[in-house]
């Protein structure tokens, strides 16, 4: 990952508006990327933009303990998990690119990006936070740990249920691997 | 040689490379003589591969826009989401347990509070009420409540030395860690207090009310005084969080959302420390 200059998080601190401009630019691609994985195409503007509005708030909050990348992510999976709490609680959105009726439609599914889009919107969210940690953001083991204020081996033991979980989805969607 | 069982188990480190040494070269041995579990790996690779081929989604050209206009906004007209709890928020929500079994046990809860009525500080209490039971589930909502119920306004931070006769602690040196969010002149039974709403770490809500008397007692007769930091506290134990009131600086503030009684004693340390040497 890319740090971001002392400097810059250092004016971010002190609500300059470039600064924040700068990075926004900086990091608004993975952190969107992540939302999309997360939470799904239709919400992840609305995600992104309280992300950030979180990392202008709360910035003034971060002592430099931790990279500023962990500190980030953090927040960012945070914001998701919280977005797909709420939405759980609404009940109002189906989960992304979730068809209503999901059993044995791969026929309908040609494209693979497609399965694993859907797949993905029905894996437990803390376990789907773990695996797109670690297979979109190429996470190691301890970052993910740090990111997401787990052990290691919690980091592990999801890792295994997510993709246990990821295969039998896909196999119950038709999926040959 | 290594079982299936435990090598599944042990499959994701192995498969991600954070396996070493003589588990790693079990489970390659195990792999190489077990079919099924060797399959398992495979998926485990076709898995990759699907995500990576997924396309690389770029964020709308307007969303900048968008942030500086919600950056723009009045801070409580924007949602404030709850982040999930850290290891040492959890830590610090078993600590509140303990402490709040002690109060419980009292039963100095603000469910026997509502029973009081009559004089100055009952009503207070009374008015306050849904503010409070409100709060740990949602502080935002529950500011709705305070303002719906009582007369209130939203404060400029530089128009306070004009509408209140002394500069409220929380504002000029909020508690360490936290920001000012919002300021407001709240009209409560008691008198007219200045509310400061500060954002913390892990988006813990921490209120205070800097109210213009000594001897303002929002929640009546009730709950327990101790000493705090050496000031006579009256504690009360709401769901998951404590309210408090104690007097500084010639006032008297209530500070409503702490975690527990030792965040309790950092924060009337804390403003001890920071009142004006005659008041102290």
């Amino acid at each position: 990952m890319t740090a971001p200059t002392d400097q810059l998080v250092a004016a971010c601190q002190q609500q300059d508006r470039q600064a924040q401009q700068k990075l926004y630019e900086e990091f608004s691609g993975r952190l969107y990327r992540l939302a999309v994985r997360m939470v799904g195409n239709e919400d992840a503007d609305d995600v992104t933009q309280q992300i950030f509005l979180q990392v202008f708030r709360t910035i003034g909050q971060f002592g430099g303990r931790s990279r500023f990348e962990t500190w980030l992510y953090r927040l960012a999976v945070n914001e998701c998990l919280q977005h797909l709490r709420r939405r759980k609680q609404k009940a109002l959105q189906p989960l992304l690119g979730e068809p209503a009726s999901h059993q044995h439609d791969a026929e309908a599914r040609t494209e693979q990006r497609e399965l694993i889009e859907a797949a993905l919107g029905r894996l437990e969210p803390d376990l789907r936070a773990v695996f797109v940690l670690r297979e979109v953001e190429q996470m190691n083991y301890r970052e993910i740990a740090e990111a997401l204020d787990l052990s290691d081996g919690t980091v592990a033991s999801r890792l295994n249920r997510a993709r246990k979980q990821l295969r039998d989805i896909l196999l119950d969607m038709g999926w040959v691997p | 040689m290594m079982d299936c069982s435990k090598t599944e188990q042990l499959l994701s480190r192995y498969y991600d490379n954070e396996l070493q040494g003589r588990e790693r070269i079990a489970v390659s041995q195990h792999l190489a003589a077990c079919a099924r579990c060797a399959r398992r790996a495979e998926e485990f690779r076709s898995l990759s591969e699907m995500v990576r081929r997924l396309p690389d989604p770029a964020p709308p050209a307007g969303l900048w826009a968008r942030i500086v206009a919600a950056l723009d906004q009045p801070a409580l007209t924007r949602p404030t989401p709850t982040p999930v709890p850290s290891r040492a928020r959890r830590v610090l929500q078993a600590r509140w347990l303990a402490a709040a079994a002690v109060l419980l046990a009292l039963g100095l809860t603000l469910g026997g509070l509502q029973r009081w009525r009559g004089s100055a500080p009952e009503e207070a209490m009374t008015s306050l009420t849904p503010y409070l039971q409100t709060f740990a589930e949602s502080p935002d909502r529950a500011q709705q409540i305070l303002l719906a119920r009582h007369e209130g306004e939203r404060l400029d931070i530089g128009d306070l030395r004009h509408r209140v006769p002394y500069r409220p602690l929380a504002v000029q040196r909020p508690p360490e860690g936290f920001v000012v969010d919002s300021v407001y002149l709240v009209k409560l039974s008691c008198c007219s207090c200045v509310e400061t709403i500060c954002r913390g770490p892990d988006g813990q809500t921490l209120v205070f009310f800097e109210h213009s008397r000594p001897d303002c007692h929002c929640f009546g007769h009730h709950g327990v005084t101790c000493q705090c930091a050496g000031r006579p506290t009256q504690i009360v134990a709401h769901a998951g969080y404590l309210a408090a009131t104690w007097r500084v600086d010639g006032r008297s503030v209530t500070a409503v959302g702490v975690r527990d009684l030792t965040q309790l004693v950092q924060l009337v340390g804390y403003f001890a420390r920071s009142e004006s040497p005659s008041a102290s």
